[in-house]
């Protein structure tokens, strides 16, 4: 029987990109405004600060889910370090399929 | 004997055990329309969901250390999930339950993987109601590639999200 092995995939040649834009916005931390393409950040926040984090942003499209959440990830890693620890999830979607699956905002 | 007779003899309580189980056999049940002749698309998301259901419910019931034994309280897990779930075949609200579960016990998930399990069930969500038994749609192709992949998915990973690995290493 053939063996088939898929290798990890490498990191998204964007990925630098991306993190420094989202760290861009998480500086402005501003609820509105910003450029039209900018990702959308919602910080969901439950008890004792535990945080759920989704980003809707276009340009997610290429980026397969799992390296949109270590994109998120380390965006917060270099911009709000002390949050990390308190991160429950980090979901990139969207905004198109943010509809789709009753995403909220 | 009947089945529902045969069923009081054989398989007396529902337990976690025994849903897994039932995951499995509906799955391939899932597998037999989805792939058979006649193409029963929708009959095999109807499976699928229940699948993801099941496979949720056995995650968040291991995580809180029954053993495969304890008969599930029905009354108990609708008050336990209610704050989460819009009742007991909510897929979506089960995953999330399951997050706060593990979170709860001190041991969350990485929260790459969490929203991954929350995207894979969200999809299932978008696809799949209890009630599709009642009405005639015809699913298309596209829609049951999505929930398979998704199903797939939480099938693939449960070992994971479910603790069995730390389980069998014990």
């Amino acid at each position: 029987m053939p063996v088939i092995r898929k290798e990890k995939q490498p990191e998204s040649p964007q990925h630098n990109e991306l993190v420094k834009r989202l760290v861009a916005e998480l500086q402005r931390n501003q609820p509105a405004g910003g450029p039209p393409d900018a990702p959308i950040i919602v910080e969901d926040v439950e008890r004792n600060n535990f945080m759920r984090v989704t980003v809707l942003w276009d340009d997610w499209k290429d980026i397969a889910p799992e390296a949109r959440g270590r994109i998120i990830m380390d965006a917060y890693e270099q911009q709000r370090p002390q949050d990390v620890i308190n991160i429950t999830m980090a979901l990139g979607s969207t905004p198109n399929d943010a509809e789709r699956l009753g995403i909220r905002v | 004997m009947g089945l529902v007779a045969r069923l009081s003899n054989e398989e007396p309580a529902e337990t976690w055990a025994v849903l897994h189980r039932a995951a499995e056999e509906r799955f391939r049940d899932g597998m037999e329309l989805a792939t058979g002749h006649w193409e029963r698309l929708t009959g095999a998301i109807y499976l699928f969901g229940y699948v993801a259901e099941m496979i949720l419910k056995v995650a968040i019931f291991r995580t809180r250390n029954w053993s495969g034994q304890h008969p599930i309280n029905i009354s108990w897990f609708k008050n336990y999930a209610s704050h989460k779930c819009y009742n007991l075949h909510d897929i979506d609200g089960l995953a999330n339950l399951l997050i706060d579960e593990r979170r709860s016990n001190n041991n969350p998930f990485d929260p790459v993987f969490a929203a991954e399990l929350v995207h894979n069930a969200k999809t299932v969500s978008a696809n799949w109601r209890e009630t599709l038994r009642y009405r005639s749609i015809a699913a298309q192709h596209a829609e049951l590639s999505e929930v398979f992949q998704s199903v797939e998915w939480l099938r693939l990973w449960r070992g994971v999200y479910a603790g069995y690995k730390k389980r069998e290493a014990t």
